[in-house]
């Protein structure tokens, strides 16, 4: 099902007139709620486009670092993280640089959601 | 002593002008006046935790005679464990108060509910500045040298305060503070809110096999950031948010102000937005020796960012669990993947 303008589109040009139109006429004890608002909303937006893919790449990420691919979400990330808990990452090498490679793009897929600005820093 | 008067003053008269007269005679008992007359009060922003009000007030007689600004400050409705009691609050701020610390400038501890239904505090009113935002958003490239200095220096004297003073004694005993301690802690509340964060697990992993050997411990303030201090036209009124005070490995303050998530809107000014680690240091070590080893630094700065992560979370749920509905409190969980970031870097892991 596709109806236009569709969920991110919906929210781009709410958050357009929030900002352009509402802001300006806000009293200033309100303007910290009104941008809160439009980062939440910004945020949203981006996670319509790409929070599927974004978790579907996680998962199957973590899966390959437990080589079990077949698990459901949380309990590859749950084993994943039992994994690293005991120390089974802990010696430098192979092991540990697919680790290190997988948190990073995994980190830098959730940023370029909740706040992309910072991966350019 | 005043407690048969206010009785007899609440027969007729609304909830609101019962309390206010209760407190105004409160007052005015512990001021040693003839009479307190409370004009104004208002709540003040800040302290999910507490609740803050400054009470503009007349004073006739006595030592504080004239008109005054004071801070009453109580537990909010809901208490969150683990942070300390007013009566603890108002001994820790007696203290680092005589020790020259910069802080209000404690006045009276009242226990007694029937005063204001909740324990309560009255402090000075201090003016500045407390907003990490404002700042540090007008700061040359060198930052604030002076406030910089003030806060190395005020953190000093906090940590000149040693375990064994009698007044802290509740503070609990300095030698069940470690690393591991807080390790252990910090994954408890992860598997209670069932956040499964492996870059979280890295981290702490990290910490454990990396902590530096520990230091004397001393007075912490607990949460010594730009954002819990007031400042003016450069300079520090007073340290503030003492309810996470213990004692610890002074790193371990200095960590939790240097940490890149309290920067606010200079990252590159690595002293908490404000200055240079040099500048600030330099005013530390005008009151207390201390060295910190740039690996120091960094296993500090990871522990203080895996805290910040795990506070972060459990914000975010107390929006999600339905007890605190808040807009701020759930975009507090989507700070997560920036503390993420920090921590693959600082630990070398960002690939």
């Amino acid at each position: 099902m596709t109806i236009r303008p569709d969920a991110s589109e919906l929210l781009a040009i709410a958050r357009q007139t929030l900002l352009d139109e509402l802001l300006p006429q806000l009293p200033a004890n309100l303007r910290y709620q009104a941008l809160m608002i439009a980062n939440a909303m910004a945020i949203a937006g981006r996670e319509c486009v790409q929070g599927e893919p974004a978790q579907a790449a996680e998962h199957q990420q973590m899966a390959e670092l437990l080589e079990k691919a077949s698990t459901p979400s949380t309990d590859v990330r749950q084993s994943l993280c039992r994994a690293i808990r005991q120390g089974d990452f802990d010696t430098p090498g192979a092991e540990q640089e697919r680790l290190l490679s997988a948190l990073s793009a995994i980190t830098r897929a959730r940023l370029s959601i909740s706040n992309p600005k910072v991966l350019g820093q | 002593m005043s407690g048969p008067n206010v009785a007899a003053a609440s027969v007729s008269q609304p909830e609101a002008q019962v309390k206010k007269t209760r407190l105004e005679l409160y007052l005015c008992a512990q001021a040693g006046a003839r009479r307190v007359t409370v004009n104004n009060q208002q709540r003040l922003s800040g302290g999910a935790i507490q609740e803050n009000w400054l009470l503009e007030v007349s004073v006739e007689g006595g030592g504080y005679a004239g008109n005054q600004r004071w801070v009453l400050r109580s537990d909010a409705q809901s208490v969150v464990q683990g942070s300390l009691s007013r009566a603890q609050e108002f001994a820790v701020l007696s203290t680092v108060h005589r020790a020259g610390v910069k802080v209000p400038r404690p006045l009276w501890l009242c226990e007694d509910t029937s005063i204001h239904g909740r324990a309560f505090f009255v402090m000075e009113w201090v003016s500045g500045i407390t907003s990490g935002h404002r700042l540090t958003s007008q700061l040359g490239a060198q930052g604030d040298l002076q406030l910089v200095a003030d806060l190395g220096t005020n953190l000093a004297r906090i940590h000149c305060i040693q375990p064994g003073e009698a007044s802290l004694a509740f503070l609990g005993n300095p030698q069940q503070v470690s690393v591991q301690t807080s390790i252990d802690v910090l994954r408890a509340v992860l598997d209670r809110l069932g956040a499964a964060q492996p870059v979280l697990e890295w981290g702490l992993r990290w910490c454990e096999s990396n902590a530096p050997k520990s230091t004397a411990r001393c007075l912490l303030h607990g949460d010594f950031r730009t954002g819990n201090y007031l400042a003016e036209s450069g300079s520090l009124q007073a340290v503030l948010d003492w309810e996470f005070t213990g004692w610890g490995d002074p790193r371990e303050d200095i960590g939790w102000f240097t940490a890149r998530c309290w920067r606010f809107a200079r990252p590159d000014l690595e002293a908490g937005g404000i200055g240079t680690l040099e500048h600030f240091m330099r005013g530390y070590t005008e009151v207390s020796p201390l060295t910190v080893e740039p690996e120091e630094l960094i296993f500090w700065q990871v522990m203080a960012t895996l805290r910040w992560a795990v506070i972060a979370q459990q914000q975010a749920q107390r929006h999600l669990s339905g007890e605190e509905p808040s807009l701020e409190l759930a975009l507090t969980g989507r700070l997560v993947p920036e503390l993420e970031l920090d921590i693959l870097r600082l630990t070398g892991g960002l690939r």
